[in-house]
């Protein structure tokens, strides 16, 4: 979500503020957080920071447009609906994923940058993601192996790249 | 008078800054609807299948707590020791598995169906990672779970997607705090992808100068990287932590010394303490270890903490206690460890 000072940045801190009494709370980008001076050390300390508030926050700012265009839209394996999910921000099964992919696209590039599951893969079921990951990789060794002038190995790479894509 | 976490209990650590690492792995089972959505008969599923496995198959060996069999105090206990969450507990469905070493904790039906967790002294994130890793390793030769080709490991809230990898260290920052420098390097920390909290706050303050660095980032990112950037921050955090509590000590010795040792006197003497002025007169001894002005091993710094809490308080001394005389057995407690320890650093 974005600061509620600035409205510029990538809010990351959470602030609480009691003056006379009164309790505010701010999610807050950097730059602002330190143009408040000393930060508050309650508001950290309170312990109220929580990712899910941050999700809740992006999702209401998406809200409007996307309920819209969500409307009836729902799950057909758990029957999660977008409005649900909206608010609770939880997704009820793994075909939810599916279902609400238009509106999760956004979100997740919101949350992660680029949201391409990187790291450990199950040791099974996987096999298709494993060979997508070998063969970008052979195509990374054979784009550096023509630009060096490496012709031989290029093309023993290229072989390669054959097998796998035919094979698996 | 025993913790179960190995964070607390076997807790060899020298390392007075960095109190413990955690790594987390989010993981659900493929085919049946997350918790919030399962049906109470398939949360009954997913227990049996996974705590049988756990109970049964694993090398380490697993004790299974439901939370519906436990009695309030006991789930809060478990809380305080960082075993299971806050929401787990609440939950009838819920259960957990805790290794024998107390290093791993696997939380079943709790936001998703698997919560691997392992939780080490100090900082040692590489190695929480291979323990959470080697459990998840362990479970996937059994278990199918819900993988996505592109967004990978699927968890019920898409924050959690991608690795489902939550890493964090809790770290004491006193010289920090007290030279306000805290809220700036906080506030920092979210250029590197990570996010921070104050730990055992009650209403407004951070009591004990303890904060939770995370990462916010799950998905795009591998496992052993999101590992590599938070150690790399936290061992900044720590120099600077180090250069702060010189430069106070440089300036004002005798004063840092004589709090460090009215707080020993205060916890070697006291007979009704709270829960509170507790934290704050160990964070006093920690910041002296710290400081290199108090010779105490930092572990049982550790243990007091935990020791202290409500939850634990009673369920390890096997009572139910009010408030005050929780306090008073809070006054004991932390009393008797802390001379024990002072008589033997004495020999
Ligand atoms: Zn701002
Ligand atoms: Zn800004
Ligand atoms: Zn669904």
């Amino acid at each position: 979500m974005l600061c509620e000072e600035c409205r510029k940045h990538q809010a990351n801190v959470h602030v609480t503020q009691v003056l006379n009494g009164e309790r505010t709370e701010k999610n807050l980008c950097e730059h602002c957080a330190q143009a408040m001076g000393e930060l508050d050390l309650a508001g950290l300390g309170s312990g109220s920071f929580n990712i899910n508030n941050l999700l809740a926050g992006i999702m209401s700012m998406e809200q409007g447009s996307l309920a819209l265009k969500s409307r009836g839209l729902a799950c057909a394996t758990c029957g999660m609906d977008y409005r649900r999910f909206a608010e609770g921000g939880r997704l009820g099964c793994a075909d939810c994923y599916q279902t609400f992919s238009r509106q999760l696209a956004p979100l997740l590039k919101r949350i992660h940058g680029t949201p391409t599951h990187q790291g450990k893969l199950p040791s099974r079921g996987a096999l298709s993601v494993n060979r997508k990951r070998h063969l970008s990789r052979l195509k990374g060794e054979l784009k550096a192996a023509v630009e060096q002038e490496h012709f031989e190995r290029a093309a023993e790479i290229r072989d390669q790249i054959k097998r796998v894509e035919q094979g698996g | 008078m025993d913790c179960r976490a190995k964070w607390v209990a076997g807790g060899e650590t020298s390392d007075p800054i960095v109190i413990s690492s955690r790594v987390r792995l989010a993981r659900n089972l493929k085919g049946i609807p997350f918790p919030g959505a399962m049906s109470s008969k398939e949360g009954s599923e997913v227990l049996s299948r996974v705590a049988t496995l756990l109970e049964q198959k694993a090398p380490h060996g697993y004790e299974v707590f439901y939370m519906a069999k436990m009695p309030q105090v006991e789930r809060l206990a478990l809380v305080e020791e960082h075993l299971i969450s806050y929401d787990l507990a609440n939950k009838t469905e819920g259960a957990v598995a805790i290794s024998r070493d107390g290093a791993t904790s696997v939380m079943l039906n709790e936001e998703d169906h698997l919560r691997i967790q392992a939780l080490l002294p100090g900082l040692s994130l590489e190695e929480a990672w291979q323990t959470a890793d080697s459990c998840d390793d362990f479970l996937e030769a059994e278990l199918d779970f819900a993988f996505h080709e592109d967004y990978g490991y699927l968890t019920a809230c898409p924050t959690n997607v991608g690795t489902g990898m939550r890493a964090s260290v809790m770290l004491h920052l006193p010289a920090l705090v007290e030279s306000r420098q805290i809220g700036r390097l906080l506030a920092a920390i979210g250029q590197f992808g990570l996010m921070a909290r104050g730990l055992y706050g009650e209403g407004t303050e951070a009591k004990g100068s303890i904060f939770q660095i995370s990462n916010q980032v799950t998905c795009g990112i591998a496992e052993d990287e999101i590992v590599r950037n938070l150690k790399a921050v936290v061992e900044q955090i720590k120099a600077q932590e180090q250069a702060h509590l010189q430069k106070m000590v440089a300036l004002q010795r005798a004063k840092i010394e004589d709090r460090v040792y009215r707080a020993l006197g205060l916890l070697t003497n006291a007979r009704v303490l709270d829960s509170s002025e507790a934290m704050v007169l160990l964070s006093e001894l920690r910041l002296g270890v710290s400081a290199g002005l108090l010779s105490l091993p930092v572990g049982v710094l550790s243990e007091l903490l935990v020791l202290m809490q409500p939850g634990v308080l009673q369920t390890v001394n096997k009572v139910n206690l009010d408030a005050l005389e929780r306090d008073i057995k809070r006054g004991e407690i932390v009393r008797r460890r802390l001379l024990e320890v002072l008589g033997r650093e004495k020999q």
